[in-house]
């Protein structure tokens, strides 16, 4: 199924969200933490989870947000860098930052329409969610996909037909991703109402 | 090792195997450790408790153990109680004063004067030194009195067993889910929350009743806010529509129930019209409701709540709710009530501990049960109280030091001050104490009305024996320590060895720690199952079957029957009733009684009957109900550098027309004020329609006054100090929400 006009990968990794199934446990954000040594004290994490409270048809509702780096296709952050250290892998699509060649100009956190980057002070530069790029190479999962306890997040490679997030968009009624007014083409999809999410 | 340098592969230096103590859950991890320092922890896929998840809570253990607030050697109390004065000393100095304290006890009044409560992995260890001493059944479980205790009476009523802790609700294979109070995303364990989520995914119906809007409300297809208090009505009249038209499992109720004939005419007053007027929830709600969820039986549950602590007719309302579930004929059926299995495990080899001296003695004075003396419980329900105990009474035995005087008390892992509704009366019966003994991981406010602390090694540290607990999917749990201890502190064998040593009592602690008595097991088992254990650090009996696919593709009776062909063949079976088995009860009839002749002749409601909640004396007092985050855990968790990050400080929930009542507006620091009691902290108030009218809610375990857990010190109100102490007169369990409050702005 062709979802965007998107550059030819090795490998398209892409996260799918099953916005349904996020109970807000917040395992994801403590995960992350841990795994990537994010400072503390703050709430500067890779990832979090949005509440957003709304009133529809007078029926409160409340809906729960997964958010990270959406590894866009035409990524503004990797634009608007002026030393290179952001950058956009060729192989697999992730969207990286070096940290020694960050000087902290923070020019990608504006630019990022996701939010989904922050500075890390201890780093001396600027931080972000790379898919667990390093576990990916060791045959593990992202830490937040492994830990999901909604079972929410999904993680695979698009290019493979038989990957969970390939069948997870192939039987959804209904996928979209954020702010696509943008032309960002993300690699993070979210759909609703599906099943059979293992 | 930063990863983020070189974007290398990920390699832990060392994996070691574990599972969690952040909650009782117990999920099976992997701990990974880099430079000597744990990293990172990670589910064990293996696992069929938990498979490969940890929650908020499980990730941040690392932070629990490089606590720098944590004990760090032993305290002995120079000050006054309360004070939180100590001096250190050693371990063997700490041994000496605590044998010394507790033979004086022995001798003065008698070993049955010493008292215990205990909560988590290390239960054994100390509740065998507890036996040693010549303890009788003055100890408690919080778990059962705080907790579950109602709700595991009602259903030992009905169907001759309780539910226990690791709740048997097939959540993934249901298609109808009818949830009171109980908050699955925020009170959560983690596979209970991982199946409530697939049922999401599988567009199982989900109706949750609850005062307030919480996140599992949020997951719901149909929210009902009703009034505190009225839950058994909203019950009573599904049992009603049922009954009258006719909706019931008739299959199932003929073959296995008695006293159906005798619900008939009872069930008639409890009208839907008139649950209405109870409840706040309409007629026709409940009329539908009854009727849809019918429509799915077997293959649906009414989940009884967890912390069934509430009003003081929790067990006549989980009654209810277990008889709403026979007509439903959910039991040991996919997507109702499962059978839990369990891998049995070899104990370690102790000797007997009736041989004590202590023991003896204990046997030869034939002393009354000052607990249960104080209580008029049935001999059914004493009979779950004996393995559980009774914590609420047992404060209050101490306090008036009646029937007869105990004068010992053993806080182990919990911490009395945070889990009972008056917790002004436990710091009144410290003071009756000749002896107060704490063994914990961090210095909360209990320890510092302590004689003696003894620092326990957090999880990470130690070896723990063997755990096998009774779940769907049967599994032995594993721990062994990913790091050498950071402090000076010994796991709880090792504690509870050093006292009886020191007492002339060594023989009935033949290990000196936790890893000989683990070993000791392990050296039992059967080769391929040790090795196993040691290898994936966790046995469980697989493969497991898949849950049946719900999604719609196919006909759910299919779906469901290519599940039960797959539970044929598996080496653990579920659904015996589902697949034909012949089952029967632990009640005096065999079958399930969904009238009890054994309350019958106990002068209680054979059937269960409808009590209205207490109401408030004054205008402007709200009731004050508490529940949960899912990022903290009881009174436990408050001092998690992660885990505050994500919720540092509670507040009070308030409906918009009871803060314009009370001039009150959101954000507005207040306090809680109940007679001459003013809460120590002021916290903020939320004011938000999620809560109903007349009633206030808190987020429990805040509120902390000990100055050594600085993160969370003067942060928050606590429950425990502004709730109700009734007691379920069936249970003997606590009632915590009858209490009333009174907000004032400061």
């Amino acid at each position: 199924m062709a979802l965007f006009e998107r550059p030819k990968k090795e490998k398209n990794y892409a996260m799918v969200i099953v916005q349904d199934r996020c109970v807000d446990c917040k395992a994801c954000e403590v995960a992350c933490k841990a795994m990537w040594e994010v400072p503390d004290g703050k709430l500067n994490y890779r990832t979090k989870v949005l509440d957003i409270d709304k009133v529809e048809n007078s029926e409160r509702k409340m809906i729960f947000m997964p958010i990270l780096c959406n590894q866009c296709d035409n990524p503004p952050c990797v634009w608007v860098c002026p030393t290179g250290a952001s950058y956009k892998r060729k192989s697999d699509g992730i969207v990286l930052v070096t940290p020694n060649m960050c000087i902290g100009c923070k020019a990608c956190m504006e630019a990022c329409p996701y939010d989904a980057r922050y500075y890390n002070e201890e780093l001396g530069a600027v931080d972000k969610c790379t898919f667990c790029l390093p576990r990916l190479e060791s045959g593990l999962e992202p830490a937040c996909v492994q830990t999901c306890v909604g079972g929410s997040r999904n993680f695979g490679d698009l290019n493979d037909p038989n990957s969970v997030v390939s069948k997870l968009l192939k039987e959804a009624t209904n996928y979209w991703v954020l702010k696509p007014e943008d032309g960002t083409f993300p690699n993070d999809f979210y759909i609703s109402n599906s099943a059979k999410v293992e | 090792a930063d990863a983020r340098e070189e974007l290398k592969p990920y390699k832990p230096d060392k994996v070691t195997f574990n599972f969690c103590e952040m909650c009782f859950w117990n999920c099976t991890e992997k701990v990974f450790v880099n430079d000597g320092k744990v990293r990172k922890l990670e589910g064990n896929d293996k696992s069929p408790l938990n498979f490969g998840k940890l929650c908020a809570k499980g990730q941040a253990g690392i932070k629990t153990l490089y606590d720098d607030n944590r004990l760090k050697t032993p305290l002995i109390r120079v000050g006054e109680r309360g004070e939180g004065k100590w001096k250190k000393v050693s371990w063997e100095e700490a041994f000496e004063f605590a044998a010394k304290k507790f033979k004086e006890v022995i001798d003065k009044y008698g070993p049955e004067t010493i008292g215990l409560e205990m909560h988590g992995t290390g239960e054994p260890g100390i509740h065998r030194l507890f036996e040693v001493l010549g303890g009788t059944t003055n100890f408690a479980i919080p778990a059962y009195s705080q907790c579950t205790g109602s709700r595991d009476v009602g259903f030992y009523y009905t169907f001759g067993a309780a539910l226990g802790g690791h709740e048997p609700f097939d959540l993934s294979n249901s298609r109808y889910i009818i949830m009171l109070g109980r908050n699955e995303t925020e009170s959560l364990h983690v596979s209970e929350l991982y199946h409530f989520s697939k049922a999401i995914g599988n567009k199982a119906k989900i109706v949750y009743v609850d005062p307030r809007y919480t996140h599992t409300a949020a997951k719901a297809d149909k929210y009902l806010q009703i009034k505190p208090g009225t839950d058994a009505a909203f019950v009573l009249a599904l049992i009603n529509v049922m009954v009258t038209e006719d909706l019931i499992n008739h299959d199932f109720v003929d073959k296995y129930t008695t006293g159906y004939d005798k619900l008939k005419p009872h069930i008639a007053k409890y009208t839907p019209q008139w649950a209405q007027e109870q409840t706040g929830i309409k007629a026709e709600e409940i009329i539908q409701i009854a009727r849809e969820i019918s429509s799915f039986a077997p293959n649906c549950i009414i989940v009884p709540p967890r912390r069934s602590t509430r009003y003081g007719d929790d067990t006549q309302f989980a009654r209810a709710i277990a008889i709403a579930n026979v007509l439903l004929g959910n039991w040991f059926q996919p997507g109702g009530f499962f059978k839990p299995n369990k891998i049995k495990v070899p104990n370690a080899d102790m000797p007997d501990v009736e041989e004590s001296k202590y023991a003896q003695l204990a046997q030869q004075k034939n002393a009354a049960n000052a607990v249960l003396s104080l209580t008029n419980l049935p001999t059914t329900t004493q009979e779950i109280v004996g393995v559980l105990g009774l914590d609420n009474i047992l404060w209050e035995a101490i306090r008036t030091q009646k029937p007869y005087p105990i004068k010992a008390m053993i806080s182990y892992a919990t911490n009395p001050l945070f889990h009972t509704g008056d917790s002004n009366k436990v710091k009144e019966a410290i003071s009756k104490l000749d002896f107060y003994m704490v063994v914990d991981i961090l210095p909360w406010e209990h320890t510092l009305y302590a004689d003696i602390v003894f620092p326990e090694s957090t999880y990470l540290e130690m070896y723990a024996a063997l755990k096998s607990i009774g779940w769907k999917y049967p599994y032995v749990n594993f721990r062994e320590p990913a790091v050498d201890t950071i402090y000076d502190t010994r796991d709880i064998w090792a504690i509870a060895h050093g006292i009886a040593k020191h007492m002339g009592l060594g023989e009935f602690f033949p290990f000196s720690d936790a890893k000989g008595v683990l070993y000791s097991s392990l050296n039992q088992m059967p080769k391929d199952q040790r090795d196993k254990l040691l290898k994936d650090g966790v046995i469980s009996l697989g493969p497991i079957p898949e849950d049946a696919d719900l999604s719609g593709d196919i006909d759910p009776k299919v779906a469901y029957q290519k599940m039960l062909d797959a539970y044929k063949k598996a080496p653990f079976n579920p659904y015996p009733i589902a697949l034909g088995e012949d089952v029967s009860f632990n009640t005096g009839s065999g079958k399930i009684d969904i009238y009890s002749d054994s309350l019958a002749g106990n002068s209680f409601d054979p059937l269960p009957n409808y009590t209205p909640p207490n109401k408030p004396k004054k205008q402007n007092e709200f009731r004050l109900i508490f529940g949960r985050v899912a990022v903290h855990t009881h009174a436990r968790t408050q001092d998690n550098e992660w885990l505050l990050e994500h919720y540092d400080d509670n507040n009070v929930w308030i409906n918009p027309q009871d803060a314009k009542s009370i001039n009150i507006k959101d954000g507005d620091k207040v306090v809680l004020v109940k007679g001459n009691l003013k809460s120590l902290y002021p916290v903020k108030a939320k004011v938000t329609d999620k809560i109903i009218q007349g009633t206030v809610f808190i987020v429990h375990g805040w509120g902390r006054f000990s100055p050594y857990t600085t993160r969370c010190y003067e942060k928050g109100v606590s429950d425990a100090e502004f709730c109700s102490n009734d007691t379920d007169p069936l249970s003997g369990a606590a009632a915590f929400l009858n209490s009333f409050v009174s907000i004032e702005k400061v």
